[in-house]
């Protein structure tokens, strides 16, 4: 069930009446949710509902005991549970990596033997319920959140289905609170309505028209056969991508957090206007804002983070990211892509120590941008051996452009000139709208709605990050 | 932390005039897409005879909304996005 479709309205439309219904109830509206969550996942494939059930009750218990442990043993049960979340990552998103790598690494040192492939289906969003599982864990541990004795409260923060399927990744003691204050002294009565609109709306221009005219019209075609394309249309491509991307998955975003809003729940945003970092640190502090804050929190710091200077901070940056990117999908490109963030988080370390000059801020903006452009053509390739053809492409200058049409370059002007619109600018907008009569709202809503759905493309691309 | 990031919500409006602005919201869009409950009728899973007699309930809408021309803004859209597209 996808944002975007006419079934998931009637369905939110229900368990927006319902949930609401069962104000003053606490208990019965977090396991109304729970079970409109567990709907909500069901209607893609019913079978990982237990995997989904399986993975809240295992976190459930194990910080239930992490609570009655003494420090040693502590440790020991944190290790072992979330040894078991990445087992479960692991098995089911890995495991052919891995076989398919080691077998490669037999025939080339001349062995014949070859281990046999599992071929599980990935579950949906098994990489973002994982790590706010784990995120549950490692804050019952240090304190930050007190363990939940009612089941209902993890279960309803693990399948939260505003963001459970493509984030954000909401901590456990952001969120946990707020589904405990259900019924009680935070239970909203009013709704933050223009800024629930403001999200859903931008959010599906984003999704449907953007990101899918960019790629079903320039960006599919390309990245499917570069070596058929000019250095024009390979370039407008890569750019094209780095908007479709942005577009996708920062407007899934977008409607989390708006839906969510609408159930009352305060989400965090997870995209600050990325293109507009002078530094690949601060590309970080912008680009999937949940995903690089669990990364430091939770890997970053643990690792020893920056603490003992030099090497060691650059082996635990390197680390992190080479991680992040393995998180992404089980594929080398993906590896690539992570080291390479490494790579150049620790080069503008060094650089900012060595070069007797500083940059300005629009050099280097527009460094940091291309070096972004650059690593998401990796991350778009199929494979390595189509991201060199792409780079070779890029000096073939005298075939002429046929892919890159003046209707997607607009579009791609178009997606950087919203993404460049004062931050504030949203929240101005939902502000006016607010001060609206409540009917009007409905009214200019759903006349805006009916121009997305009448300007979008027939057929919708999948949401990028549903494969991860 | 995560709440580095978070938004200030403005909250205005009570949750039943929300969920009705909202139902407002969804009855105003899929009425420009007399198509909708068509498609509906096709998908729902319901015995056979259910299924037959909503979608011609569905069509009969259909003709009925293109008749008083609430496709209109699609088609002028449509005609408008292929136009821009091929030029």
């Amino acid at each position: 069930m996808l944002f975007h479709t006419s079934v998931f309205a009637a369905f939110f439309l229900c368990v927006f009446a319902l949930c609401w219904a069962a104000r003053g109830w606490p208990r019965v509206q977090q396991w109304f949710l729970v079970l409109a969550s567990f709907v909500f996942y069901g209607a893609w494939d019913w079978r990982f509902m237990a995997l989904l059930a399986g993975s809240a009750l295992v976190n459930w218990a194990a910080a239930l005991r992490l609570d009655r442990l003494s420090a040693q043993s502590r440790r020991l049960t944190l290790c072992a549970a979330v040894g078991a979340n990445l087992a479960v990552l692991g098995a089911f998103k890995y495991f052919d990596f891995f076989v398919d790598s080691f077998n490669t690494l037999l025939l080339s040192l001349g062995f014949g033997a070859e281990l046999p492939f599992v071929a599980l289906i990935l579950p949906v969003g098994i990489s973002f319920f994982t790590f706010q599982g784990i995120s549950y864990l490692v804050d019952v541990h240090r304190g930050d959140v007190a363990p939940s004795r009612p089941v209902v409260e993890v279960l309803l923060y693990i399948s939260l289905f505003p963001q459970l399927v493509a984030g954000p990744i909401v901590r456990a003691a952001a969120l946990l609170p707020q589904i405990r204050a259900l019924g009680q002294a935070y239970a909203p009565t009013d709704l933050a309505a223009g800024f629930a609109t403001v999200m859903i709306l931008s959010g599906l221009f984003k999704k449907l028209v953007l990101a899918n005219y960019i790629a079903s019209d320039l960006v599919d075609d390309v990245f499917f056969d570069p070596s058929s394309y000019g250095a024009r249309d390979l370039l407008i491509a890569a750019y094209g991508y780095t908007v479709q991307i942005y577009c996708d998955f920062s407007g899934y975003s977008d409607m989390a957090i708006g839906l969510a809003a609408l159930l009352g729940f305060r989400i965090p945003i997870n995209f600050n206007q990325p293109f507009r970092a002078a530094s690949m640190q601060e590309f970080w502090r912008r680009w999937h804002i949940s995903l690089s804050t669990w990364l430091r929190d939770y890997l970053y710091i643990p690792l020893g983070g920056s603490r003992d200077g030099g090497w060691r901070t650059r082996r635990n940056l390197f680390l992190t990211m080479l991680l992040g990117g393995l998180w992404h999908g089980a594929a080398w490109t993906f590896v690539l892509w992570g080291a390479l963030h490494g790579a150049f988080l620790i080069a503008e370390r060094l650089l900012a120590r060595v070069l007797p000059f500083r940059i300005g801020r629009v050099p280097a903006i527009l460094i940091t941008f291309h070096l972004v452009v650059l690593t998401f053509v990796i991350f778009r390739v199929e494979s390595l051996a189509l991201f060199w053809d792409y780079l070779a492409g890029l000096a073939r200058w005298r075939i002429p452009m046929e892919a890159a049409t003046p209707f997607v370059i607009a579009l791609i002007g178009l997606g950087l000139a919203l993404h460049a619109t004062p931050p504030g600018l949203p929240d101005a907008v939902a502000r006016r709208l607010d001060r609206l009569p409540w009917p009007l709202i409905g009214l200019v809503a759903g006349l805006l709605l009916a121009g997305i759905a009448a300007i979008a493309p027939g057929e919708v691309t999948p949401f990028i990050y549903f494969q991860f | 932390m995560q709440a580095e990031v978070e938004r200030p919500a403005q909250a205005r409006h009570s949750v039943a005039r929300v969920g009705v602005a909202l139902a407002l919201a969804l009855a105003v869009a899929f009425a420009f897409n007399p198509a909708l409950p068509l498609e509906w009728a096709y998908d729902a899973p319901l015995p056979d005879g259910a299924t037959l007699w909503l979608i011609e309930v569905a069509q009969s809408y259909r003709a009925t909304a293109e008749r008083l021309g609430l496709d209109a803004l699609n088609l002028w859209a449509e005609a408008q996005i292929d136009a821009l597209r091929h030029r």
